[in-house]
């Protein structure tokens, strides 16, 4: 289960940690229950503010030097990753 | 008496009256030690100051130092949020709290060390301004954290109406709950930050476009303030006495007392933890090694181990952990008996919280309760997180209003922290 | 096809991805264009930067609405953003901030009209709106994904706003089905086209179609396995891809073998889909609500101010055009086909006859665009244009030779046609003495030619005229050259 959802969240485990979650896993989930009111509607903002919108003009744009200057790597002007495999 | 040892209000009147300048307020906290910081400004901060007494700036609290957490992005700082991930990474853009500080003319004296992204019990700015290394400090209130340790080590925090400050420029732990969150030694010093802090941001959709209004009054007789009556279990005695200290305060200003207890916190803890580790988990996504930070690269990596060891790499065991935790509860089969009943049980606090203020003005209950493991843990101000309230930590109370109440919290907040306790 | 289909029946669906044209990003404040220098269009949120928030774009939320509405889809009460959630390079935040249930718009249709004018209907499940992703190049001896040593990631595409139209499945179209699937992304073409909410330019990837096919044994209920055709990316290629992969399933099925669920990819050079990724309907994106965006609540006076501000639907308006034109149903497909409508439209509007604008539009200015590598309605001549020509050829100030001219000059800018007129000396010679000085002149040198003509010989005219023409630059009346030569013969 926690290699699953480790590899699903892209997050390399040393044997420590994995043996460390794998054990703590269960336990905390299941101290993580709920029970709510089917009929009530689910909060996803705490305050009830709608339809907070831009005006659609150009802003805060940064330089291409800006953007890159903390890539890893990068060439020409773009960031730089090792080759994809699973090409979409 | 030593210039750190005044409070910040009291530092700008010696400051506005000539009988200091913003450059020995600033030499002096430099001098008073640095152990509690990730990083010291001290030249930028001094070129402020110097400003500062050069008369460029007119606001009442300009030239009075600083500290900020390191959860917020500087463009002349590095950021690195506790974390090995962002270590040494300097942003192309700054927060919008910090170019508040900056409009102002707030010498930004250093940035405060703080648990990996915040989620922890170590923060360095609440350290520095009990230990008077700063007056005070500008930190991010996840689910009751700020407000907890502010209890733990004397201070006070007050945690704003969810949205009254500008979250941009913040790295994100849980987006519905990050709460911007001033800290002092006074309420005063406490409310002067939140004024230059506050107001709508369009880069925050969910900033508040409000009318804040913190008049003048210190009057709070007439009031009704939810008490509570026995000696909850996990609440030790000295904490207990300090509360009640807290309430006699109350009732000798005036304040009427009245018992409440809602029902739905008890399902706080856990719904703070579900909502808040399946945000987190999102939030954090987006360090991938890629765009900042600190990548890792294994011999012949794909970008996909890029990823996978940059994080492994970058990330403590505490935020793996609650990254792991949050990707589950959002799993298909779980975000249904988990995520959404979490975000539902938020709904019900909501609700009894407006419930309980239809009889009282505000709540108050203890503001520490012992720890145990993290996630059988919770603390008074998850609560207050999850339905966006302003809360004040005082004295060993924690005291919150309803939304918008900002100003009532600030009020009741000042009367309690005459009680023993307070630190002055 | 046909024999294929005798016992099958093709289910379609389509996702058309179309690109909104607002000044800036969705979610961020970053300039919206193509082909600048990479990574300049970026703010810090488009490059998934800590702290940084998404913040809605006001056009683009009208945008959506009034694209939900020209396809007939109820615009949702309230609706949120959520976040998609995968690693990928080109997406910034490894989520896309899309939208779950419920869309912006959902539960209309689409008129689509085929061939031979028959209406097919198209229904829509949802039209949401989202954010695209970055760009990937691949360094390699072929710059192919596959023998890539490594990749750049141009975020400047990343978070330009996007429509996504989901339609519902497509049954009944049999072996018309690559036809409706031409017609249908040509007919969205068409809406977001004239709606102006995007460029619409499918070459530049403006509309993006990912089709869906499946067959099911004519007479069954439940639908077949389906595979989806991703980027299928001109009207052309869609009716080729559904009919090939049509095709390629009937083979498959009718081999004993079962369709694998699957993402495929059109490959224009070898006119097939190849296989891609297996998909599953279990891909489990651990969508949810974006806490940082707050609900877009809609009410009826916003939805009915946009919905006033909608143009007529391209379907309805061609088909009145094709009642108040006098044209061949031929000549109304070209001009349809030309995209021509509109300028014709103006035109007419501006005075012309509607035979008048054809000629102009279908022939002179389609031509000198079509030399200059220019859309037609990009050369610089207007509609008033083509009305002030058409005068000056009433009035003979000009004949239709010089009109012609006109036309180039003012492409190259020189004016109006009056103006071009003018500033060239173009006007026909109208002066009486230099016409017959020129016609006496064009008698002198042929008198073969005014031998034949006496002898009745009247097409030898032409002979003459011709030299006339020459002598006055081609700015003559030739009708009047002709009668004044006819005077001089007698």
């Amino acid at each position: 289960m926690v290699d699953k959802i480790a590899a699903t969240a892209h997050i390399a485990l040393t044997e420590d940690e994995r043996q460390r979650l794998t054990a703590e896993f269960d336990p905390i989930i299941a101290s993580l229950t709920v029970t709510a009111d089917e009929q009530l509607s689910a909060t996803v903002n705490p305050l009830p503010v709608n339809n907070k919108f831009r005006a659609d003009v150009a802003a805060h744009e940064l330089t291409n030097d800006q953007a890159l200057s903390g890539a890893p790597e990068a060439q020409d002007g773009q960031f730089m990753v090792p080759a994809i495999l699973d090409g979409e | 008496m030593e210039l750190t040892q005044l409070t910040a209000t009291d530092m700008a009147a010696k400051l506005r009256a000539g009988e200091t300048t913003a450059v020995q307020l600033l030499q002096a906290h430099l001098n008073a030690g640095d152990d509690a910081y990730a990083y010291v400004n001290a030249e930028d901060a001094l070129a402020v100051a110097e400003a500062v007494d050069a008369g460029q700036y007119n606001h009442p609290m300009a030239g009075v130092p600083v500290v900020i957490s390191d959860v917020f992005v500087t463009d002349t700082m590095p950021t690195a949020a506790g974390s090995d991930y962002l270590a040494g990474w300097i942003a192309p853009y700054a927060a919008t709290a910090v170019s508040k500080l900056r409009a102002a003319g707030l010498p930004i004296l250093a940035k405060a060390k703080v648990s990996e992204f915040g989620m922890g019990p170590d923060s360095g700015a609440h350290q520095a301004v009990a230990d008077r290394q700063a007056p005070f400090a500008v930190v991010s209130d996840t689910a009751g954290t700020a407000r907890h340790i502010a209890a733990q080590t004397g201070v006070v925090a007050v945690k704003p109406t969810y949205g009254a400050i500008s979250r941009y420029g913040v790295v994100a732990a849980v987006s519905s709950m990050d709460t911007v969150t001033p800290i002092g030694r006074t309420t005063d010093d406490v409310l002067a930050l939140h004024q230059i802090l506050l107001g709508p941001d369009e880069l925050d959709p969910t900033s508040l476009d409000h009318d804040w209004d913190f008049g003048n009054s210190t009057e709070i007789s007439g009031l009704t303030v939810g008490t509570i009556l026995s000696q909850p279990a996990d609440v030790s005695d000295d904490a207990w006495v300090q509360y009640q200290n807290g309430v006699t305060a109350l009732q000798s200003a005036g304040v009427q007392t009245t018992q409440v207890s809602l029902e739905s916190l008890t399902q706080a803890r856990q719904a703070a933890h579900i909502i808040g580790a399946a945000e987190f988990s999102a939030n954090l996504a987006k360090f991938d090694g890629i765009r900042f930070g600190n990548r890792v690269t294994p011999d012949g990596a794909t970008v996909e181990d890029v990823i996978i060891a940059s994080r492994g790499a970058g990330f403590g065991y505490a935020t793996k952990r609650r990254i792991i935790i949050g990707t589950h509860l959002l799993s298909a089969g779980t975000i249904n008996t988990h995520f959404f009943p979490a975000q539902k049980v938020r709904t019900e606090i909501i609700n009894d919280y407006k419930t309980a203020f239809e009889t009282v003005d505000a709540i108050a209950v203890p503001a520490t309760l012992e720890q145990g493991e993290e996630y059988d843990s919770t603390n008074p101000g998850v609560g207050a997180s999850l339905a966006g309230l302003p809360a004040a930590s005082v004295a060993g109370m924690h005291i919150c209003a309803p939304t918008y109440a900002d100003e009532l919290v600030y009020r009741i907040s000042a009367v309690v922290e005459t009680t023993a306790g307070a630190t002055k | 096809m046909k024999s294929v289909l005798q016992n099958y029946e093709p289910v379609l669906g389509f996702e058309v991805h179309v690109e909104l044209n607002t000044a800036t990003k969705m979610f961020s404040t970053a300039t919206n264009a193509f082909g600048d220098q990479p990574n300049s269009n970026v703010t810090a949120s488009d490059l998934g930067m800590p702290g940084t928030l998404p913040a809605i774009n006001a056009t683009g939320i009208e945008y959506g609405i009034k694209l939900g509405l020209a396809l007939n889809c109820t615009i949702a009460p309230e609706s949120r953003f959520s976040r998609k959630q995968y690693f990928y390079p080109d997406l910034g935040k490894n989520y896309q901030t899309s939208q779950a249930e419920p869309a912006i718009a959902y539960d209309g249709y689409v008129d689509v009209e085929l061939d031979d004018g028959e209406i097919f209907r198209v229904e829509i499940e949802r039209a949401h709106l989202e954010e695209d992703a970055g760009k990937l190049t691949h360094i390699g001896s072929t710059g192919r994904i596959h023998d890539a040593s490594a990749s750049l990631v141009d975020y400047n595409r990343a978070g330009v706003p996007l429509v996504e139209i989901v339609s519902r499945p497509i049954t009944g179209a049999g072996e018309r089905a690559p036809e409706l699937a031409r017609a249908y992304l040509a007919t969205i073409r068409d809406i977001v086209k004239a709606l102006g909410v995007s460029d619409a330019r499918m070459e530049r990837g403006n509309i993006r179609c990912d089709a869906n096919v499946s067959l099911m044994p004519i007479g069954a209920q439940a639908f077949g396995t389906r595979t989806e055709t991703k980027n299928v990316n001109s009207t052309r290629a869609v009716a080729a891809a559904v009919e090939s992969e049509i095709i390629r399933q009937a083979k498959v099925l009718d081999a004993g073998d079962t369709i694998t669920q699957e993402t495929r990819h059109w490959d224009e050079e070898a006119r097939s889909t190849r296989s891609g990724r297996p998909k599953s309907d279990a891909d489990d994106y651990r969508y949810f609500p974006d806490p940082d965006l707050v609900p877009v609540v809609t009410d009826e006076a916003w939805i009915e101010r946009l919905r006033a501000e909608l143009p007529e639907n391209p379907l309805q308006r061609r088909h009145r055009l094709r009642q108040q034109w006098p044209y061949s149903e031929t000549e109304f497909r070209d001009v349809v086909a030309a995209g021509l409508l509109d300028e014709i439209e103006a035109t007419v509007s501006a005075g012309a006859t509607p035979e008048a604008a054809r000629k102009w539009w279908m022939g002179e200015i389609a031509r000198i665009a079509n030399e200059k590598g220019v859309a037609p309605e990009a050369l610089g001549v207007t509609p008033a244009d083509v009305v002030e020509l058409e005068s000056l050829i009433a009035d003979k100030t000009i004949n239709d030779k010089i009109a012609r001219q006109v036309v180039g000059h003012i492409a190259e800018g020189e004016g109006r046609p009056s103006e071009v007129v003018q500033a060239r000396s173009l006007a026909v010679v109208s002066d009486e003495g230099a016409l017959t000085t020129a016609v006496e002149d064009a008698m002198a040198a042929n008198p073969d030619v005014v031998e034949r003509i006496k002898g009745g010989h009247m097409k030898a005219v032409g002979a003459l005229i011709g030299p006339v023409m020459k002598a006055t630059k081609g700015q003559a009346d030739a009708g009047r050259v002709r009668e004044i030569i006819l005077e001089k013969i007698g």
